[in-house]
Formats: C-alpha cells, structure tokens, sequence
C-alpha cells in the first residue's frame, strides 16, 4: 500500500497502490491535505487509481474527503484510471457522478 | 463438498491490522473450491468493513482486541467479528445508510457494503459490553 503525490504546476497528483483502505486512506489525507494546504495556488487534484485493486467504505471515504477538500478552494478533483470494482464502488457512493472522470465516455 | 472446518484469531484493534484480517479470512474462505473470484472480493470488503468499524468504533480510548471465528459448515461460511467495546446504541439507526457517528470522511455505508457482499449479516450490541456481528455466505455455484 503507498500514496506517491507529485505536484505539477497547479495540479496534484496522487497515485495510490495496492489497497485503498483506512489506512492508505489516512496516508492519502496527510499527504494531500499537507500540500494542498501548503502551495494555495494548486487548483487540480488528479487521483490515479490505475493500481488499486480493492477499496472498502473507508477508502472511499478518503477519495469523498479529498474532493470535499479541493472544492472548499474551488478546485477540481480528476479521477483516472478506476477499474472494475473500484470503478463500481466509486458510483455506488456518488463520487464518479461528483468528479471529473477520465474513464467516460466523450460526449457524456 | 468441503470438509467442516474453523479459524479463531483475535488480534489489537489496530488500524494495521485491518488488511491482515481481511485477507486471512479470504484465504481460509478458498478452500470452499465453488466461491467465484468476485465472491473473493466479496469476502475481504465484509471483513474490512466490520474490522474497520471495530477500529474506529469499539475502543475509544485505546486499543482492544478484536476477535474473528470463521466457520466452514456444508460449503457455508460463517464469518464471527466480536468486540468487547462501547456497543452500539441504536443498532437500526446504525444500520441506516449514511448513518456515522464520526461525520466528515465517513461515509456511513459500512453495513451497506457488509450486507451486498454477504448473504445474511446479523448484529447483536449491548452498551459497555461489545459487539458481534455475524455474516453467512453461501456459493452461488453449488457443488453437485
């Protein structure tokens, strides 16, 4: 389980391995809520979940408490690469219908 | 049909120790040969969800053990996760979506996520004393 986040310009980027579950959730938090806080004129969260195979509520919850966190500063949050059950769960709990996801379709 | 068998662990209700939990359970859960892939998966989200709510819930003030009986009875699988916490108040109210007692990043849908991945969950709480919760999951492909 890691989170690696690269700041390029205006936008983070997080990209998560492995498990997204409470604790990888937290190790989200702190590392993009710390930058986020930091550098005022980041304006773009971009979320690469092409690695993650599993996540439970709590995961989720992370994902939902990031997008809540770059609104609170008009931001955007970009979700990439969500597959199968990750991609399901995330419209299962409204978030794919919140963010900007890459997976869609043009024109949707 | 899979022989009858069971697993007890009991371990610190530690965040760390949710991952491990979910996966050993899952691993005890392959030798009933007619669970899909899917059903796998199905089985580390249940266990991560109850485990997590032990976590965040049971021990307010440090950490307690969490105890996790699995039993293997006619290619049925029954999953036991038990706390000697706080307990839970209002167990409907608890089993609503949305509900959660930390709001913020909880997203309240822990039960939610238990109950689509298994057949049956049960949850039995006394105030001061714990919480258990049971969960069955039958194959959908039954063997012969």
């Amino acid at each position: 389980m890691s989170v690696q986040v690269v700041k390029e310009g205006t936008t983070l980027i997080a990209k998560i391995a492995g498990d997204l579950d409470m604790v990888t959730g937290s190790q989200l938090k702190k590392e993009v809520d710390q930058r986020w806080d930091e550098y005022e004129k980041l304006n773009c969260l971009v979320l690469d979940l092409s690695q993650v195979n599993f996540t439970d509520s709590t995961g989720l919850g992370s994902i939902l408490g990031r997008y809540k966190k770059v609104k609170s500063r008009d931001g955007r949050m970009v979700i990439v690469g969500a597959k199968g059950d990750v991609k399901d769960d995330l419209d299962i709990a409204g978030i794919l219908r919140l963010c900007e996801n890459e997976n869609k379709e043009k024109g949707e | 049909m899979t022989e009858n068998n069971e697993l007890y662990i009991r371990f610190p209700s530690l965040p760390v120790n949710i991952a491990f939990a979910r996966s050993t359970v899952a691993a005890f859960a392959v030798q009933i040969d007619s669970f899909t892939e899917a059903e796998y998966n199905e089985i580390r989200k249940a266990v991560s969800e109850a485990v997590s709510n032990c976590v965040q819930h049971a021990y307010p003030n440090a950490p307690g053990f969490v105890e996790i009986s699995v039993y293997i009875e006619k290619s049925i699988l029954k999953i036991v996760v038990e706390d000697q916490g706080v307990g839970i108040e209002d167990i409907d109210l608890a089993k609503e979506s949305e509900y959660t007692t930390i709001p913020g990043e909880n997203l309240g849908l822990g039960f939610d996520f238990m109950a689509a991945c298994m057949n049956e969950i049960k949850i039995d709480s006394q105030m001061g004393k714990g919480t258990k919760i049971t969960m069955i999951k039958i194959p959908e492909k039954q063997d012969a």
